[in-house]
């Protein structure tokens, strides 16, 4: 199968990501040719280096958060006509070869969305309070949703056309993940985990989910459950 | 007649003409408004009658019965601000989306 030539869009949300943006757009390239950066109100030359890279950038006019910018990623590569939606982490974490074995992983199957799982990967560099805090969110979700994930909060994930036309993301936030986790659940979608490895580093540690961000999606997840 | 009323009656004064603008947002909300400053006016020019209804509901003073009113009526105002602020950020990511999507789609966008 000849992925590239595929109607295959792989999102990516970037906010003041310059300095990593090239390299992660080179290795995106490398594996896909629809690539859609969403300058969300950065502050840098995000914007220049993503178009230098051969992205196609959406600019947000001002900062809405991570979850708004992958919307507007979303809506954009389904106007475009996409069939496959990924969503990729701007900070280096991820890797497209991963990408590329999860699309394969759902094409031609009935499964509408594949999600990246680090604990069933592997993740390289993760620190033991990062460990504990995403375990404590997995469970809770697990709990929450009544299923078994292994890891709930993983940018990376593809999504069939009949999926991604179904999600409005509500959360403009890091609490996205686990909207997008419910999202799942409660209409039903197919879903499969797949193993990928998560690179951290200092620069990811600094931008990724800090505490508030972990309390703020685990009140969520109560929140979702008390509504339901 | 004490200073003191009369200091609080002029700030009712003003949030009474505050609910009664606020009916155009939500009439709802601008009744709440009004029987609060009027209960509000009614609680300083009287306030002997605070002492009845607090023992009445079974709170020892009169000024504790205002103290836990106020406490509750300011966390409802923080739940309605939370709410409305709420729906203008869905309402800003809305139209920032469109603009963002309208922008990029022109024609003349050569990274596209």
């Amino acid at each position: 199968m000849n992925i590239k030539n595929h109607n295959v869009y792989v999102v990516i949300p970037a906010y003041n990501e310059e300095q990593t943006l090239a390299s992660v757009i080179a290795n995106v390239k490398h594996f896909f040719f629809h690539v859609v950066v969403v300058n969300d109100g950065s502050k840098d030359h995000t914007g220049t280096v993503a178009k230098d890279a051969g992205a196609m950038v959406v600019h947000h006019p001002i900062n809405l958060g991570q979850g708004a910018a992958l919307q507007t990623g979303i809506e954009f590569a389904l106007r475009k006509g996409a069939e496959y939606i990924i969503t990729f982490d701007a900070d280096g974490q991820h890797d497209a070869a991963d990408a590329q074995f999860m699309l394969e992983g759902i094409d031609g199957t009935d499964i509408q969305v594949a999600l990246g799982s680090r604990f069933l990967g592997k993740a390289i560099g993760i620190s033991r309070l990062r460990r504990l805090l995403l375990k404590i969110a997995i469970a809770a979700t697990n709990l929450s949703t009544g299923q078994h994930f292994t890891d709930a909060h993983n940018g990376l994930r593809v999504m069939k056309t009949q999926a991604a036309e179904r999600l409005k993301i509500k959360n403009d936030g890091m609490a996205h993940a686990s909207e997008i986790i419910s999202f799942i659940c409660d209409n039903h979608i197919s879903f499969k985990e797949f193993p990928i490895t998560i690179q951290y580093t200092a620069y990811s540690y600094n931008k990724g989910q800090k505490l508030p961000d972990f309390m703020k999606t685990l009140l969520n997840i109560l929140f979702d459950k008390l509504v339901h | 007649m004490t200073p003191i009323q009369i200091i609080l009656s002029v700030f009712i004064f003003v949030f009474f003409l505050y609910s009664l603008a606020t009916s155009k947002v939500s009439r709802k909300l601008s009744v709440m408004l009004c029987i609060t400053s009027l209960a509000g006016f009614v609680f300083v020019w009287a306030p002997g009658l605070t002492e009845v209804i607090a023992h009445w509901l079974g709170v020892g003073r009169g000024v504790d019965l205002i103290l836990y009113t106020a406490l509750s009526l300011n966390s409802i105002m923080l739940l309605f601000l939370h709410l409305r602020i709420h729906t203008l950020k869905e309402s800003i990511t809305g139209l920032s989306r469109e603009l963002a999507l309208m922008e990029a789609e022109k024609p003349d966008q050569k990274n596209n």
